[in-house]
């Protein structure tokens, strides 16, 4: 208790005596109450100068070895530890009572570890009177002062962040500097008042880059009168990308409220304010930081204040830091290293032109050693070649011509023209999508263009920017179509596939891929190679794609140049973009469903072609083929992501958000670390001889390469999911197939033909009404039809051939029927969904409702 | 060979309802329209929508075909119960005077089959038509003609039209 009765006392005591000090006088220049007086020393009043010789000494620069050349407080302290030594000079050109006074502020500091630092200083003023006589002095009988200001010593650290490093975070920091009258050092202080003089500064710094902004707020109190000010500053420096650790900088700073007493000058029966004016004060400078070194810097100092507005001029005229300095704050920005100069002889007179055109003079290593040399020969040798700058579209021809070519055209892949599949990993049976291009890289679909091997993750709801789920892609009748079911799987979950065989490696959609057509260009993009386009004129497209691809963009059906089929942007053909925009849409939407179904997969050539890919493609990504798959992973994605959002129709189909995206290159990354499950993908597929074989060796291939990567564990479950679902899906396609033969024995069916894009339809089979024009993606599922072979009768009743009927169960416009088409004589003679309907083996069922 | 309106209209068939479905069908054109009006206009019938199918050259599809909906004939035969069964009798007859070859005329029947959405009665004339019992006759079999189920069908289907059925 007794040890409490003190400390509460000390404690009341300090808490009035700061109310005394600062409450009473707050405020816009407040006077002190009538005792305030009594307690100035005698003659006090005598020594205090009129308000505006009072502020003229009002601005010092920030105290610290690294603040900018300006008044505002600043939190950045140098480290480890330096002596900072520096020399300004203020100028006050012409104050409006017509003196013109001069600061020479100098001061020595000492940063400590970038968190604190300690300083003393001072400054020799000097001012003199105007010429102009008539702006008198208010004050003729108080001399303008010269000498010595008071001596001040400053202390400042950093409060936070604690651990992290101030220099790069956030940063707060707290600051006193206290004036002092000593020995010689007996000017006035910052206030212009004959007293010490404390500043309490609280400062935080935000740096962003070579940007820092920073805010400060600051107390400057006169001890003796009690007069003080409060200023409130933002400043704003930016280190310019040139020089070494110069900065460019802006402060604002509001200087108010302020106070101070009222003295009550006897000899002139006038009032005296001691309270510093209100004022603002912008301040705009460049300055060389002394990081090491030596630094200058000006500043230019607007005032404004209730009396006065003024333009202070502050130089720092020397600046320099030495200390154990291990590296600059602000590394210095590298320098370029300046070029070797040959050292070379040169003639005078100019030997070069004594060479002939292409010929330059000889430099005299190329002299034969130990031969005479004579001193006025000039021995001239070819001028090597010279980078040469071509026109968009043009090559540098080879040497020794110096001109620029047309590209020619690299020789064709192997695999030019050959099917290329999507081969689900999950062991499903593969979709023919389209043939691969001239360079052998990409499989191209109709203007959809896939890169082989690339990687393709099911689309992700939500990822896309439009909303619509996988489309169904009816593109030609317009209407909402569900997939057509095998009959005996109209409740099975995954959409059938085509099968292997069938039409004896027919493309599934090779009617969609009408070479006379022309190829697609997009808006904005290189142009595209197609089965029946041309090579890029366009200097774009071979920017955007890889060299081997951009010299090898080709025609696949011809190697000259036709203008009635070339697709040049800007040119009408470009608008065949428009129905090839629609097919490629459309197989979008094919490629969708099936991943959505089946998951990941490949798009890789058939498997006899897949040897011949492999090894290509082995050399083509050496030893980072994961990077390599994950590249064309990214660029299928975009690709089927592009067409999705360019397809207006795609808009009928939309319920949901979805889009294919990179998940792939992460599939890529771990499926795929070696690219063996893209071969074990294809060849699992595969019956024949070969792919058994390559089934064996790829799987074994990528599980051990599997197994070598950090991605082990994520693989061999992927893959073993994969193989999980490959069994399912083959018991569930047994069942079935043993359920047909239970149902309908033998029959009048046969193995289905693959596809039927490839047959011409005539007749009312090309009539363009939804229930006869059903979307091609019906003949997805044609290997789900059921086949019958219908008699044909001839004009006379007589049965002239036999055709082929399929059927298949699905739905239209959400309406459940059965699709049905009669290919007669190679020709679809008959195409039609019949709402209601089932499969019956006969055509035009009569549905009764 | 004559047209089909002109088959249509020689045979008394021709009424509003028929003009439009066979306007909406493409079969007629806004000069037929015009003819319809004209043949209104001489029978007396001067009312404001025959005024307006005068100028429908002039109008668009949708306001002939409400035109049309709204100027139905108060004399329309009893016996076209169905607008499209003139315009079936009228190709039919195309195709029966048509010079093309039989087995055109059966791939012309097949797309009148289409086109008029697979109608019960047009069934026996679609070439790839058999009855159930008969759908695993081997070729060289015989079957009703397709063009002779076509000739049975314009007689009957006259004879609906003309009320005489």
């Amino acid at each position: 208790m007794l040890f409490h009765v003190p400390f509460f006392r000390r404690a009341i005591a300090l808490c009035a005596l700061a109310l005394a000090l600062t409450l009473p006088r707050l405020g816009l220049a407040q006077s002190p109450p009538p005792s305030t007086q009594q307690m100035l020393p005698p003659h006090y009043a005598a020594q205090i100068f009129s308000p505006i010789q009072r502020a003229a000494f009002q601005h010092r620069s920030a105290f610290g070895s690294l603040c900018s050349l300006a008044p505002l407080a600043c939190a950045l302290i140098d480290r480890p530890f330096a002596l900072n030594a520096k020399l300004e000079l203020f100028i006050r050109p012409k104050a409006p009572d017509g003196s013109t006074s001069l600061l020479l502020p100098f001061a020595l500091s000492v940063p400590i570890l970038g968190r604190a630092e300690v300083g003393v200083g001072s400054c020799f003023a000097m001012a003199w009177a105007s010429s102009d006589k008539s702006s008198p002095l208010p004050s003729p009988a108080a001399s303008i002062p010269t000498g010595l200001c008071p001596m001040w010593v400053a202390a400042k650290g950093v409060m936070l962040p604690i651990f992290r490093d101030p220099h790069r975070h956030p940063a707060i920091a707290a600051e006193y500097l206290l004036e002092y009258q000593a020995g010689p050092f007996t000017g006035l202080n910052q206030l212009g008042l004959p007293g010490p003089l404390s500043k309490v500064s609280v400062i935080y710094r935000h740096p962003l880059g070579d940007l820092e902004l920073s805010g400060a707020a600051t107390v400057l109190l006169d001890h003796i009168s009690r007069a003080g000010t409060l200023q409130i500053g933002a400043h704003a420096g930016y280190r310019v990308p040139f020089g070494e650790h110069l900065w460019i900088f802006g402060q604002a700073i509001l200087q108010m409220p302020s106070w101070g007493p009222v003295l009550l000058d006897a000899e002139l029966v006038n009032k005296v304010d001691l309270s510093p004016p209100a004022a603002g004060t912008l301040a705009i400078g460049a300055q060389q930081r002394a990081d090491f070194g030596f630094g200058v810097g000006l500043t230019l100092i607007l005032t404004k204040s209730d009396i006065e507005t003024r333009v202070d001029l502050l130089f720092r005229l020397l600046s320099f830091e030495v200390g154990p300095h291990i590296k600059p704050l602000f590394p210095p920005k590298p320098k370029p290293e300046p070029a070797p100069k040959p050292d070379v002889a040169f003639h005078a007179q100019g030997a070069s032109a004594l060479c002939p055109s292409g010929m330059q003079p000889a430099p005299p290593a190329i002299a034969t050693p130990g031969a005479p040399q004579p001193t006025d020969a000039v021995q001239c040798v070819p001028t090597p070649p010279q980078p040469r700058q071509c026109s968009p579209g043009l090559v540098p021809a080879p040497p020794p011509s110096r001109e620029c070519v047309m590209p020619r055209l690299a020789p064709p892949s192997p695999l030019w023209g050959h099917p290329c599949e999507f081969v689900p990993f999950d062991g499903s049976p593969h979709l023919r999508v389209g043939r691969i291009d001239r360079s052998g890289e990409y499989c191209e679909w109709d203007g959809l263009r896939l890169p082989l091997g690339a990687i393709i993750a099911p689309p992700q709801p939500g990822r896309a920017n439009t909303a619509s789920p996988p489309p169904n892609a009816n593109q030609e009748s317009r209407a909402l179509i569900s997939p057509p079911k095998p009959a005996s799987d109209r409740h099975a979950q995954n959409p059938p596939f085509a099968r292997e065989g069938g039409l004896g490696g027919k493309p599934i959609f090779k009617g969609h891929s009408d070479p006379a057509q022309p190829s697609s260009q997009r808006k904005g993009e290189p142009e595209r190679e197609t089965t029946s386009g041309f090579p890029s004129l366009n200097p774009m497209a071979a920017g955007a794609a890889p060299p081997r691809e951009a010299a090898q963009k080709t025609p696949a059906t011809q190697d000259h140049f036709d203008p009635q089929t070339a697709s040049v942007p800007g040119s009408p053909m470009a608008s065949g973009f428009v129905d090839r925009g629609k097919k490629a849409a459309e197989h979008v939407g094919q490629l969708a469903r099936v991943v959505r179904d089946h998951g990941l997969g490949a798009v890789v050539p058939s498997k006899e072609d897949i040897k011949t890919w492999a090894i290509d493609l082995k050399h083509q990504c050496l030893d980072h083929m994961k990077d390599c798959l994950e590249k064309k992973a990214h660029e299928a994605a975009d690709e089927l992501n592009e067409f999705r959002k360019k397809s207006p129709d795609d808009k009928l189909y939309t319920v949901g958000g979805w889009g294919f995206d990179a998940a792939a290159s992460a599939a890529a990354s771990a499926v795929v670390p070696g690219a063996g499950a893209v071969f074990g993908g294809v060849v699992r597929t595969g019956e024949k001889a070969v792919g058994k074989a390559l089934a064996k060796k790829a799987g074994k291939e990528a599980f051990e390469e599997i197994a070598e990567h950090t991605d082990e564990a994520a693989a061999k479950r992927l893959l073993r999911e994969a193989e999980e679902r490959a069994r399912r899906e083959a018991e569930r396609r047994a069942k079935r197939e043993v359920g047909e033969e239970a149902t309908h024995g033998a029959g009048p069916t046969q193995p289905a033909p693959r596809g039927l894009s490839n047959v011409s339809r005539v007749g009312s089979a090309a009539k363009a009404d939804p229930h006869h024009a059903f979307p091609n993606l019906v003949d997805n599922f044609a290997d789900d039809a059921r086949r019958f072979e219908i008699p044909t009768r001839g004009p006379g009743g007589e049965i002239v051939r036999r055709s082929e009927l399929f059927q298949v169960e699905g739905s239209l416009n959400g309406q459940a029927g059965v699709f049905e088409w009669i290919v007669d004589q190679g020709q679809m003679t008959h195409r039609r969904f019949i709402p209601g309907g089932v499969v019956t083996g006969a055509p035009n069922q009569i549905v009764r409702r | 060979m004559q047209p089909m309106i002109d088959i249509i209209r020689s045979n008394g068939w021709l009424t509003a309802d028929v003009l439009r479905e066979g306007l909406a069908r493409g079969w007629a054109s806004k000069r037929d329209v015009v003819d319809f009006a004209l043949d209104r206009l001489g029978a007396g019938h001067d009312g404001p929508e025959v005024m307006r199918l005068l100028d429908a050259e002039q109008l668009d599809l949708a306001t002939l075909q409400a035109l049309l909906q709204r100027s139905q004939n108060t004399d329309t035969p009893a016996s076209v119960k169905s607008p499209l069964s003139p315009w079936m009798y009228a190709t039919l007859v195309q195709i029966t005077e048509g010079r093309g070859g039989e087995d055109e005329k059966l791939d012309q029947l097949e797309e009148l089959y289409a086109s008029f959405g697979y109608p019960e009665q047009l069934r026996e004339c679609s070439r790839y038509y058999v009855p159930t019992h008969d759908q695993q006759l081997s070729v060289g079999e015989h079957t009703e003609s397709p063009l002779l189920a076509m000739a049975r069908l314009l007689e009957t289907l006259k004879k609906e039209l003309s009320g005489e059925a």
